[in-house]
C-alpha cells in the first residue's frame, strides 16, 4: 500500500455506507421527535399481545411491564442508530483499506462485497424494535439473530478476520523482501 | 498551590455529598405508580394538616389518571372493595365530606394495604405455574415491596423503626421465596406479613380488613 497514492474505496461500497447513514440519522430524528409515539406504538401492541408480555390484568403491575417494553422497544431504536452510524464509518475504511491493498480486482471486489454485507447487520435492531411488543423480547431477539446478527453480522467478523490476516500476511511478505534501491 | 489543591479536594468532598442519597431515601425497584406517588404526597399533606389541599390532590389524581387511560381512584378503590369484600370506597367518600384527616390516613393507609395484598395474592397464583416468566415475578413482588417502601417505610420508618424493620425482614424473605418459587413458604410469609401489618397499624387501617 502505497500512502503517496491512496485509491478511494469502490463507489459503491460508499453509497452503500451512506445509505446505512442515511437510515442511521432518520432513526435518530425519529426517536427525537416522536418519542412518545414510538413508547405509545410499542405499548398499544404490547397491550394487544397479553399472554406474550404475561399480562396480569392489575392495572399497575401491566404499566410497569408495558412501559418496560416501551423502554426497552426505544433503546432498540438507539442501538440501531449508533450501530448504523458505526459500522457506515467503519465500513468506509475497511474498503478504503481493501482498494489500497495488492489484491486482484476480483478478489478486491469479492472481499469488498463480504463487508458491505455486513452493512444489513444493524437492520436486526431495527428488526428487534418492531417485533418486540408483539413476539416478546426473547421471540423478537431470535428472529433478529437468525435474519440479520447471524447472517450478515458473522458475515461481517468474518470478513474483519480475513482483512487482518490478509493484510499481517501482506505486511509480513513485505517486511521478507529486499529494500528498494 | 495549597489552597487550589484545598479548594479542589473541597470541592470534591461537597460533590460526593451532593451525590450520596440521603439516608432515608428507600430504593423503589420499579417506576413509581402514579397512584402510589400521589397517595404520598396526600399523606404528607395531611401529616402537615393541609386537609383541603390533600383533598385537592385527591381530586387531580383522579383526573389526571383518566387522562392517562388508567382507571381512577373511585374506581381502583372500588375494585379492590368487591375483590376484598371492604368499604374503603364509604369511607372515603366520608372522610373527603367531613373533611377528615384521621379517617382520610386511614383510607390511604388501608387502600395501600390492599393494593399490597393484591400483589401478593396474585404471587400466590403465580408461583405454582412454570409458564409465569421469573421477570413477571420480580415485577409483582417489586411493586408489593414499593407500596410498602413508599407509604408504611417512609411514614413510620422513624416512629417505629423496630416494627418497619421486622416487617422489612419478612419481606427479604418473601423476595427469597418468589426467586425459588417456594410456594409454601412463600404463602407462610404472606400470613406473617398482612397478621404483622394488621396488628402493626390496627390504630391506622380501618377494621375489617382481610388477612
Amino acid at each position: 500500500m502505497n500512502a503517496r497514492a491512496l485509491k478511494a474505496p469502490p463507489g459503491l461500497g460508499v453509497l452503500a455506507c451512506l445509505v446505512l447513514f442515511g437510515f442511521g440519522e432518520l432513526s435518530g430524528a425519529l426517536q427525537g421527535s416522536y418519542r412518545q409515539e414510538i413508547r405509545q406504538y410499542a405499548i398499544a401492541r404490547a397491550q394487544a399481545h397479553p399472554a406474550v408480555h404475561q399480562l396480569t390484568g392489575v392495572e399497575d403491575i401491566d404499566q410497569v411491564i408495558l412501559e418496560r417494553v416501551a423502554d426497552r422497544s426505544l433503546a432498540r431504536v438507539h442501538t440501531f442508530h449508533l450501530h448504523s452510524h458505526g459500522l457506515g464509518l467503519v465500513t468506509i475504511i475497511l474498503l478504503a483499506i481493501l482498494a489500497n491493498m495488492g489484491f486482484s480486482p476480483r478478489t478486491k471486489t469479492a472481499l469488498s462485497l463480504w463487508v458491505s454485507l455486513g452493512l444489513l447487520y444493524p437492520f436486526g435492531w431495527l428488526t428487534l424494535a418492531w417485533t418486540l411488543p408483539s413476539l416478546g423480547e426473547t421471540a423478537a431477539f431470535q428472529l433478529a439473530e437468525r435474519f440479520f446478527f447471524i447472517p450478515f453480522g458473522g458475515a461481517y467478523l468474518l470478513a474483519v478476520g480475513a482483512l487482518i490476516v490478509l493484510y499481517a500476511a501482506a505486511l509480513l511478505r513485505r517486511w521478507g523482501e529486499p529494500p528498494p534501491p | 498551590m495549597h489552597r487550589r489543591l484545598t479548594a479542589s479536594v473541597l470541592g470534591l468532598l461537597l460533590l460526593l455529598v451532593l451525590a450520596t442519597p440521603p439516608l432515608e431515601a428507600h430504593d423503589m425497584r420499579q417506576p413509581i405508580p402514579i397512584l402510589l406517588d400521589r397517595m404520598y404526597g396526600v399523606l404528607l399533606l395531611l401529616e402537615r394538616g393541609k386537609t383541603d389541599e390533600a383533598i385537592y390532590l385527591i381530586g387531580t389524581v383522579e383526573e389526571l389518571l383518566q387522562v392517562k387511560g388508567l382507571l381512577g381512584l373511585t374506581q381502583t378503590v372500588a375494585r379492590l372493595d368487591q375483590a376484598y369484600r371492604t368499604t374503603v370506597s364509604d369511607e372515603l367518600g366520608r372522610a373527603i365530606v367531613a373533611r377528615d384527616a384521621v379517617r382520610l390516613k386511614s383510607v390511604i393507609y388501608s387502600l395501600t394495604y390492599l393494593l399490597m395484598l393484591e400483589k401478593l395474592d396474585l404471587l400466590t397464583a403465580m408461583l405454582p405455574n412454570r409458564d409465569v416468566k421469573p421477570e413477571t415475578r420480580k415485577v409483582v413482588m417489586d411493586l408489593a415491596r414499593d407500596y410498602f417502601s413508599h407509604i408504611f417505610e417512609e411514614t413510620f420508618g422513624r416512629r417505629r423503626p423496630a416494627q418497619i424493620k421486622a416487617l422489612e425482614q419478612v419481606l427479604d424473605r418473601m423476595d427469597s421465596a418468589v426467586r425459588q418459587q417456594a410456594t409454601l413458604q412463600f404463602e407462610h410469609l404472606r400470613r406473617q406479613l398482612s397478621q404483622a401489618l394488621l396488628s402493626h397499624f390496627a390504630a391506622e387501617l380501618l377494621p375489617g380488613l382481610p388477612g
